[in-house]
């Protein structure tokens, strides 16, 4: 009986999740060189227990994002970012543009007398061209009576609306007026997980996840060049899936010094396939400051319709994020607690990506437990 | 089952792995032991970040949202 008591008290400290009330604020300020994206992201989140066997969380972030987008266009069609040709000015820039998004998650836990627990979630998304509805579900089990090991099966659906302003260059549109016109997507993650706790200072975990997704895929703010002398909209194919294996380890080194790595593979039916190897050091220096720091790396191939040129290709995109690139990001990390209930954290990040982009981001935020 | 996945985690883990009782759990109960750390808000932010710069999806948190990400 004492034993049992012991292994809830410990497997609710070490999920740690529902151990505490708090309410947090969040404040991102990201920006790119070359005057292109910029976000700042205020965020909010609220986690409250109810009882023992009942976690309620709920997050939302405002995104004010301005700047402009790479892509091609023709700039004796008064560079609009949907210009087409065909023309002799067919340039490669910037596109500017200013978006507002708002997205908020709820999830739900729930545990059993086991201590295994169902979390269900609910979350949207939107902006003015963008739309998106999600709902998750994901079941933990642990598998030994001291809780050293634990299996969990998650799953999530997405369903996203997506609007294309101005209609009279994309060949995805139905319409010939010119109008705007909603385009649609959908698609599911499935995703499958066993942690094990390796000794008193280590636990690792492995998991496999698989998605498809289909529908409108393309971003209607990026463009290709065909024939040397026509801009259209890029046209991806409207169908992906996707699979992958991620490895995670955490490792005190000693009483103050903390290590954690994890390695991602990735493979699509693009024919990209990606690793992302994430690593960060923390060390606390005292009971009320904690620093950190870590750097991660990530290499992807580009999709097979993916090029700076096409002539009469069906599927063909420019867009940059499904190139062939490795990016790094040098990660720093500073928390302070004021005292047992409010602490304060400050993050700041370089990411660095072989195409050229390279964008620092900041974050700052206060945590209060009640 | 509890024998199976005993071993399914000894080949997994090199054989390397002891039983861990619930009063030996105090440094794995740490914050700094915690996936992303003590913000998850912050975390959350890592992954839309790299999830509108890069092409890869899933393998993150489940239920991470979406976006239009020009």
């Amino acid at each position: 009986m004492q034993l049992r008591k012991l292994s809830l008290i410990a497997s609710l400290l070490v999920a740690g999740a529902h151990a505490d009330d708090y309410v947090a604020l969040e404040y991102l300020q990201y920006n790119e060189n070359d005057s292109r994206v910029s976000v700042s992201a205020p965020s909010l989140e609220i986690n409250k227990d109810f009882g023992a066997d009942y976690t309620l969380n709920a997050s939302f972030v405002l995104d004010s994002v301005s700047g402009a987008s790479p892509t091609y266009y023709d700039a004796t069609s008064g560079a609009s970012a949907h210009a087409k040709g065909p023309s002799g000015d067919i340039r490669y820039g910037n596109v500017t543009f200013d978006e507002q998004r708002a997205a908020g998650n709820v999830n739900l836990t729930t545990r059993f007398a086991n201590r295994d627990e169902l979390k269900a979630g609910i979350g949207y998304s939107t902006e003015s061209d963008f739309y998106s509805y999600e709902g998750s579900l994901s079941y933990m089990h642990y598998l030994d009576d001291s809780h050293n090991q634990s299996i969990s099966l998650g799953g999530s659906y997405q369903s996203n609306e997506v609007l294309i302003k101005d209609c009279s260059y994309n060949t995805a549109c139905d319409a010939s007026s010119g109008a705007s016109q909603k385009m649609t997507n959908d698609g599911y993650q499935l995703q499958l997980s066993f942690s094990q706790v390796i000794d008193t200072t280590s636990v690792a975990d492995i998991g496999v996840f698989y998605g498809s997704e289909s529908g409108y895929l393309s971003s209607p703010y990026h463009n290709i060049v065909r024939n040397a002398n026509t801009v259209v909209a890029e046209l991806k194919p409207d169908a992906r899936d996707n699979y992958g294996v991620k490895l995670g380890y955490k490792k005190a080194l000693g009483e103050s010094l903390f290590a954690h790595a994890s390695y991602k593979y990735y493979s699509d039916d693009w024919g990209i396939n990606s690793h992302t190897i994430d690593t960060k050091l923390l060390y606390e220096v005292n009971d009320d400051l904690t620093l950190g720091g870590g750097v991660r790396y990530y290499m992807q191939s580009e999709a097979d319709f993916y090029a700076k040129a096409f002539t009469t290709e069906k599927f063909a995109s420019s867009d940059e994020r499904v190139s062939d690139f490795n990016a790094l990001t040098y990660k720093a990390e500073l928390e302070y607690k004021f005292s047992d209930d409010l602490s304060y954290n400050l993050g700041a990040n370089l990411y660095d990506q072989s195409t050229g982009l390279q964008a620092t981001f900041f974050t700052t935020g206060l945590k209060y437990k009640f | 089952m509890r024998y199976i996945t005993m071993l399914a985690a000894a080949l997994l883990f090199g054989g390397c792995v002891s039983e861990v009782q619930p009063w030996e759990k105090a440094t794995l109960a740490k914050e700094s032991m915690k996936e992303g750390g003590a913000n998850p808000l912050v975390k959350k932010y890592e992954e839309h970040i790299y999830y509108s710069k890069e092409a890869t999806k899933g393998g993150g948190s489940i239920g991470a949202g979406g976006c239009g990400c020009n």
